[in-house]
C-alpha cells in the first residue's frame, strides 16, 4: 500500500501495483524503500484529477508494459481508442488537460496517449481559426508570416 | 471509489505545507509544455499537420523541427478503389515537399499504379520507394484506360515530370514518345517489374496491401511472373491483404510463403484464388505467428501428394476459407488437399466459410467448440444436414448466414425448433426472402420463453421484398421487435435492386 497526497492535501492509499503504473512512483519506490511510510506528495495533482488518473490505473494494473521508446517515432498514427477509455475520457475539456498534464507529471504513457488521441481527435479536420478558438490560442504571426506560411502549406488544403 | 483496494482519506497536510496551486489558464499553450503538443501533433497526419502548422508561431516551430511528424502519407489515397483525392502529379508533388520536411524517409504510403498517367512518372516514383523506408505500403493497380484520369491528359504527357527532382529530364523527351506509343499490355508489364524490384528494396515493410479490383494482371495477361520473388531478408511482414489481386502468380510459386513467415495477419480475398498447395504452403509458413487468415482457395488440378497431415496455429482466431470453383459430385468434394488435413487451432474463435465444398470438409474444419460461424454463399447441402451440422456446435453464440439455397423461413423454423440448446445471442440473415414479420416475432417469442434458450441480444436481418408493393414488415412488429431485442436492425432491399 502507497500514499498518495495531492495539492489540495488529500491523502490517497493505493495498491502498489496500481501506483506502479505511473514510472515516476515506480521508480521512488525502487529508489526509496521508505516512500511506503510516508505520503509521496503531488503538488502538481489536485484530488479530483487523482482520483480519475487512479480510475484508469486500477483499470489497467494488469497490463503488459508498454513498448519503450524506440518504437514511439514510428507508431503508426491512429486515433483509435478502446472502449473502457473512450467512455473514460470523455470529460470536459478542463479535465481533459488536467489529466494529460497529470499523466505527463507522474509518466503513465499509456495514459498520455488516450489524452493526446483526444485531443488530437478534437483538432482533426479543423481550421487554424477554429482550432486558436478552441484552445484560446492567439494568432502571433505577422500578416507577411501567415502569407508566408499559408503559401508554403497551400498543398494540404482541401479541395 | 475504489482504487484497486481501500482508498478513502486517512489524513490531512497541515496548511503550510500547501503548495501553489497549478496555473489555471486555459490557453494550451501556456498549459502543456511543448513535448505535449508534439505528442499531440505526432497522433495526426502530415495534412493536418500542415494545416495545423497554421495555428501560431509555436505549433510551426513544432511541426518544423521534427521530421517524424511528416512521415504519414497514408492519406495520399482515399479508401475507397473508385474516387481518387490527388493526381499523379499532385501525389508526386506532395511526396516531394514530405520528403524535404521528415528527412527523407516516410512510414506510410499509399498509391496507384495504372495504365494511362504518366508512365515515366510511376516508373520513377516506385524506383524511389526504397529510399522512403516505407512501414506501410498499400498499392492499387487500376486500368486507368476505364475510368481513372480521363479528363487529365496532362499527366498523360508527362508535363510534370520536370518537376521531379530530374536532373536529364531534357534528353528523355525521345523516350517519352516512345513510352506514349507504348501499348498499355507494355506499359504495365514494366510497371509490374517495378512494383517488385521496389517491394524487394523495401526493406523496412511491416505492412503490404495490394490491390487489383478491375483484376488488371489476368485482364492484360500479366498474371504469370517470369521468375519468382525472393523477399529481402530483412523483411518482418507483420500484415498482408490482397484484394482482387492475382498473388500466387504475381510473386511466383512458394514466394508468398517466404514473404509471410513472420504475418500476424494474412487476407487474401475477392477471387484471387490461390492453388490449394499453395494456400497450404502459405499457411503452414505463418502458422506460429497467424492470429487471422482469410484465403481463396481454388481446385487443385492433380492431386498433390506429400500433404502435411496436420497443421497446429496455437494463435489463430479467425479464420475465413472460401472454395472457388469447387465442384462437388456424388457427395465427394474435388478440393484434394483440404480434405486431408487436420487442423489445430485452439484460439479459434471465429469462422467463415464460403463456397461449394462437401459437408465433410465443413465438418472437420469447424470444431464444435466454436464461437462465431458463418456461412455465405455454401451450396451443396441439404437444410436438414446445416440444421444437424449446428446441433453439433453446442457453443454457437453468433450465426449468420449468408445467401443460402434453401429458403429461410424454414431455417428459422429449424432452427426454433432444433437449437433450443444452442445459445445464439447474435443472429444474422442476410438475403432472408420469403420471411414474414410473424415468422420472426414467433421466434423472439419463443425463444424468450425457452427457458433453456439464451435470450438473443442482435438480429440483422436484410429481407429481400419480392414485388416494391409487398411490406415484408409492418411498424406494429418492427416497434415490437425494437423493444424486445436490444439490437434489432432490419434492411429491406427491394428485389429490383438484385439481378
Amino acid at each position: 500500500m502507497v500514499q498518495l497526497s495531492t495539492s489540495d492535501n488529500e491523502i490517497f492509499n493505493v495498491d502498489r501495483d496500481v501506483a506502479e503504473r505511473s514510472v515516476l512512483l515506480k521508480t521512488m519506490l525502487d529508489d526509496l524503500p521508505e516512500a511506503e511510510e510516508n505520503p509521496i506528495p503531488l503538488s502538481n495533482v489536485s484530488s479530483n484529477v487523482l482520483k480519475k488518473v487512479l480510475e484508469y490505473c486500477a483499470h489497467h494494473r494488469g497490463d503488459p508494459a508498454p513498448p519503450t521508446d524506440e518504437s514511439e517515432e514510428s507508431r503508426k498514427r491512429t486515433t483509435d481508442i478502446g472502449d473502457w477509455d473512450s467512455k473514460f475520457i470523455n470529460v470536459d475539456q478542463e479535465m481533459l488537460f488536467e489529466i494529460i498534464l497529470a499523466a505527463n507529471y507522474l509518466d503513465i504513457k499509456p495514459l498520455l496517449d488516450v489524452g493526446c488521441k483526444t485531443v488530437a481527435n478534437m483538432i482533426k479536420g479543423k481550421t487554424p481559426e477554429e482550432i486558436r478558438k478552441l484552445f484560446n490560442i492567439q494568432n502571433d504571426f505577422t500578416q507577411e508570416e501567415e502569407e508566408q506560411i499559408k503559401k508554403e502549406n497551400e498543398w494540404a488544403e482541401d479541395r | 471509489m475504489q482504487f484497486g483496494s481501500d482508498s478513502k482519506k486517512v489524513a490531512r497536510l497541515p496548511p503550510s505545507l500547501k503548495k501553489e496551486t497549478y496555473n489555471m489558464g486555459s490557453n494550451i499553450n501556456e498549459r502543456f509544455p511543448a513535448e505535449v503538443i508534439k505528442m499531440i501533433l505526432s497522433h495526426l497526419n502530415s495534412i493536418e499537420v500542415a494545416r495545423l502548422s497554421r495555428v501560431c508561431k509555436l505549433w510551426n516551430d513544432i511541426a518544423q523541427s521534427n521530421q517524424s511528424l511528416w512521415r504519414d502519407a497514408s492519406y495520399l489515397r482515399t479508401d475507397d478503389a473508385f474516387t481518387f483525392r490527388f493526381r499523379l502529379s499532385e501525389v508526386v508533388e506532395r511526396i516531394k515537399i514530405l520528403r524535404a520536411r521528415s528527412g527523407g524517409t516516410l512510414d506510410h504510403l499509399n498509391i496507384q499504379i495504372n495504365t494511362i498517367a504518366s508512365f515515366k512518372t510511376q516508373m520513377k516514383l516506385l524506383s524511389q520507394l526504397p529510399a522512403m523506408k516505407l512501414q506501410s505500403l498499400r498499392l492499387l493497380l487500376k486500368d486507368g484506360r476505364e475510368w481513372a484520369f480521363r479528363d487529365d491528359d496532362s499527366d498523360f504527357d508527362d508535363s510534370d515530370s520536370d518537376d521531379f527532382d530530374d536532373s536529364d529530364s531534357d534528353s528523355d523527351s525521345d523516350d517519352d514518345d516512345y513510352h506514349y506509343n507504348m501499348t498499355a499490355r507494355e506499359k504495365f508489364k514494366s510497371l509490374q517489374k517495378a512494383v517488385r524490384a521496389a517491394l524487394s528494396g523495401c526493406t523496412n515493410l511491416k505492412s503490404l496491401a495490394l490491390e487489383d479490383y478491375g483484376k488488371l494482371l489476368s485482364i492484360l495477361d500479366l498474371s504469370r511472373s517470369e521468375s519468382e520473388f525472393y523477399p529481402p531478408s530483412e523483411w518482418e511482414l507483420q500484415s498482408f491483404t490482397a484484394n482482387g489481386f492475382c498473388c500466387e502468380e504475381f510473386f511466383g510459386e512458394g514466394s508468398l510463403s517466404r514473404c509471410l513467415n513472420k504475418a500476424r495477419v494474412v487476407k487474401i480475398q475477392n477471387s484471387s484464388p490461390m492453388r490449394e498447395r499453395e494456400a497450404i504452403r502459405l499457411i503452414e509458413a505463418a502458422k506460429d505467428t497467424m492470429e487471422e487468415c482469410q484465403i481463396t482457395v481454388r481446385k487443385e488440378q492433380e492431386s498433390p501428394n506429400n500433404i502435411t497431415k496436420q497443421i497446429i496455429l496455437p494463435k489463430l482466431v479467425k479464420f475465413h476459407l472460401h472454395l472457388c470453383g469447387c465442384h462437388f459430385s456424388e457427395g465427394k468434394s474435388s478440393i484434394q488437399a483440404f480434405d486431408k488435413i487436420s487442423f489445430k487451432w485452439p484460439k479459434l474463435k471465429e469462422i467463415v466459410l464460403e463456397g461449394r465444398a462437401s459437408l465433410k470438409v465443413y465438418e472437420r474444419l469447424v470444431p464444435t467448440s466454436i464461437d462465431s460461424l458463418r456461412f455465405r454463399r455454401v451450396r451443396g447441402f441439404r437444410l436438414e444436414q446445416i440444421i444437424e451440422f449446428l446441433k453439433k456446435r453446442a457453443k454457437l453464440r453468433k450465426l449468420a448466414v449468408e445467401h443460402l439455397e434453401e429458403d429461410t423461413e424454414t431455417l428459422l423454423q429449424q432452427i426454433l425448433i432444433n437449437l433450443w440448446q444452442i445459445p445464439i445471442e447474435d443472429l444474422e440473415i442476410i438475403g432472408a426472402h420469403g420471411l414474414h414479420a410473424t415468422n420472426i416475432k414467433d421466434f423472439v417469442t419463443q425463444r424468450k420463453e425457452n427457458i433453456y434458450s439464451a435470450p438473443l441480444e442482435r438480429l440483422y436481418l436484410t429481407l429481400r421484398s419480392k414485388s416494391s408493393s409487398e411490406k415484408p414488415m409492418d411498424a406494429k412488429t418492427l416497434q415490437w421487435l425494437d423493444k424486445n431485442i436490444p439490437n434489432f436492425k432490419c434492411d429491406l432491399i427491394l428485389e429490383r435492386t438484385y439481378r
